[in-house]
């Protein structure tokens, strides 16, 4: 068993360019965030998915700015989620996730999401980062009805000389 | 805001060591009620602030900026296992630049366990009305009319009304706001009266020296002393330190940096000899349940907070008790909240503005065995904090969910859903004792803060607190903590104007010992 997870472990992820230069994940990490992100937030119309959008991007952005600890953490739960052996021990996935079918990327994140304290952590964590920076996107808010800053604040703020 | 006596990233570029007579940690409700007290009495005043000088011209009403400037982690502050989120501001003003303007009195309940518990026998409501006052009157504290309460906050009165549950009107601290439902983010026109536009000003015209970007490594102190406050310059954009310090001697040093960043400056400094500081850290924990309506609830506008409830307060001695509130449901602070993912994660958020968003929020540390979290220290010595889910705040979730489904339901919501991961759909007051067979605690349901106290506590007894009754350090003479980080319990109500009002009082015990020096 462990001499063929470790042979798992060798599968290449599928890799992804990114979009721009990356801040601080390199780019198997960047791929990785890519495949968890579509899977928490498809295409699903009028819904762009969260790659669309290139929200791995604007994730590695957010996260150059956290504190270490943060940043060695957030790079774990990416190394997790992809990592065949720990896909195995929940659901006998055992390719890397961004090489699973949608339905079996679905599965293992949702054992993720419902599965021990630890996994429910790392699911939050990716979950949660992925979500803020999605739901930021001007198109998206505007799909979810959300016209932003009322028209009357913006013409204070213009008089004043504020965006 | 522009002053010449505020200096920041773009011009500390070298190291510079800084004498005053009191050095003030941190721009927040203690801190800067504090600092417009002292540089009126004529004292020179040092101010060491980590976050940036933004102002309303920085406030976009953009959620991503305001979270990524405006508060501690970029928004993303959280205890270890993550299981409970932390809204803290990070930025000139502190917490009040952020804050949803809501005021309370200190409650005479909570005075009351201070002082038969801590000993802190001067703390009657009486003693500490003319403080209140004072406050109210400086930061415009009044009550919001529950007239033109926002729909959001209107599900509590019809709710309450039907259910036959107290409610009131909850007082603000501002003046000529627009209503826009934006405090959360910075106020855009500035009529939110937080320390940005009044202690702030008023210490700076009075001579105060304000260093932004400039946060508090560490208290350099000897047996009885803390000799130098060493700070160092942060980059605002990548958040990383420069290596540029500012050094400063004073005679007095004030921690004013809040609960969390307090004990972790203190922790970094080695200043726990009695193993309490961090300890009894109270975070108010929030759950909270999204009500959906068939009408629109467009809980993104109107101010945020203007009704409460505290019908379940008081639950009994060995119950937690909690208080209702409501929070503004803008798409980025809605879409965390949620725990599901996928389409159902989306078309939950494509109802987001016929959703309101109903709040618990647990008076933590009052119950005699609740110990709330500990603040220690990562390796990097940035905060670190653990909040265990105690067996009376997993009843207290238990019966928070089914009072917030209930209000829903009589306010006359279609549905409502809780933020369980695996939550049921409430759809009438019979489907309420599904609630019954779910789970609680961390990592069962979302949980957040957004006051955070305690970890420095006030008391008589140097064995169970770390400053004195007139918020001295019981053993190092010339350190005082003038935060929300001195409350032995938190407080079943919002935090800021006991904030205030304590730091109105410090101001007069430091005035005192500036005396004898």
């Amino acid at each position: 068993m462990t001499t063929s997870l470790l042979a798992l472990n060798l599968q290449e992820t599928k890799n992804i360019t990114p979009k721009a230069p990356l801040q601080l994940l390199n780019e198997k990490e960047y791929s990785i965030l890519v495949a968890v992100a579509d899977i928490l937030l498809p295409h699903n119309p009028p819904f762009p998915s969260a790659s669309q959008i290139d929200i791995a991007g604007k994730v590695d952005a957010v996260m150059a700015t956290a504190g270490p600890e943060q940043q060695e953490e957030f790079r774990l739960v990416l190394f997790l989620i992809e990592n065949p052996s720990v896909g195995a021990l929940l659901s006998l996935q055992l390719a890397p996730l961004s090489q699973l079918d949608k339905k079996e990327k679905n599965q293992r994140i949702e054992d993720w999401r419902t599965g021990i304290p630890q996994l429910r952590s790392a699911f939050k964590a990716l979950n949660g980062i992925c979500n803020g920076a999605y739901y930021a996107d001007k198109k998206v808010i505007q799909i979810i009805g959300y016209d932003g800053p009322p028209e009357a604040i913006i013409a204070i703020r213009k008089a004043q000389g504020y965006q | 805001m522009n002053h010449p006596n505020i200096f920041d990233y773009t011009q500390l570029k070298q190291t510079r060591d800084i004498s005053c007579t009191v050095c003030i940690i941190g721009s927040g409700a203690g801190g800067a009620t504090l600092a417009a007290q002292l540089t009126q009495k004529g004292h020179d005043v040092v101010m060491l602030e980590a976050g940036s000088n933004r102002y309303v011209k920085h406030f976009d009403m953009d959620e991503s900026t305001a979270f990524t400037n405006l508060y501690q982690e970029g928004g993303l502050r959280a205890t270890e296992d993550l299981s409970l989120s932390i809204l803290q501001g990070a930025t000139l003003g502190g917490s009040t630049t952020i804050n949803w303007t809501t005021c309370f009195r200190t409650p005479e309940r909570v005075l009351s366990i201070w002082r038969d518990r801590y000993g802190l026998t001067d703390f009657t409501e009486e003693y500490l009305k003319p403080y209140f006052e004072r406050i109210e009157k400086r930061l415009n504290i009044n009550p919001w009319p529950e007239v033109i309460a926002n729909e959001n906050n209107k599900v509590i009165v019809r709710g309450a009304k039907k259910l036959d549950w107290e409610y009131s009107v909850l007082r603000r601290n501002v003046k000529g706001c627009a209503n826009s439902g934006f405090c959360g983010m910075g106020c855009p026109v500035d009529a939110k009266q937080g320390m940005l536009l009044t202690t702030i000003p008023d210490a700076l015209n009075a001579g105060m020296r304000l260093f932004c970007n400039t946060q508090a490594l560490q208290l350099n102190t000897s047996s009885t002393r803390v000799e130098r406050v060493v700070g160092e310059v942060i980059d605002p954009t990548t958040k990383k330190k420069t290596g540029v310090r500012v050094n400063v001697n004073a005679k007095i040093v004030v921690s004013a940096c809040g609960a969390i960043n307090g004990p972790a400056l203190f922790l970094r400094s080695g200043l726990n000899e009695k193993n309490i500081v961090g300890k009894r850290t109270f975070l108010h924990p929030v759950i909270g349940v999204a009500a959906e309506f068939d009408s629109p609830i467009n809980g993104f506008y109107g101010a945020p907070q203007s009704i409460s409830s505290h019908q379940f307060i008081d639950r009994g001695p060995d119950k937690i008790g909690y208080f209702l509130e409501v929070a503004p449901t803008h798409p980025i602070l809605a879409s965390t909240a949620a725990s599901s993912f996928g389409k159902n994660q989306q078309l939950f958020m494509k109802r987001l503005s016929n959703l309101s968003f109903l709040i618990a929020i647990h008076a933590d540390g009052i119950h005699h065995k609740d110990e709330g979290g500990v603040v220690s220290l990562r390796p990097s010595g940035r905060p670190k904090i653990t909040y265990p889910t105690s067996p009376t705040l997993t009843e207290a979730f238990a019966h928070s969910h089914k009072s917030l489904a209930q209000l829903s339901i009589a306010a006359g919501a279609k549905r409502c859903h809780t933020m369980h991961v695996q939550g049921p759909v409430i759809q009438n007051q019979s489907d309420i004792s599904k609630l019954d067979t779910h789970e609680y605690g961390a990592l069962k349901h979302g949980v957040f803060s957004a006051h955070q106290m305690g970890g420095l506590p006030m008391g008589r007894d140097p064995n169970v607190s770390v400053v004195n009754p007139q918020f001295r350090h019981h053993t190092i003479e010339n350190l005082y903590v003038v935060d929300g980080s001195v409350f032995p319990t938190a407080l079943g109500v919002n935090p800021s104007q006991t904030i205030y009002t304590l730091s109105l009082l410090a101001s007069e015990h430091i005035e005192e010992k500036l005396q004898q020096i």
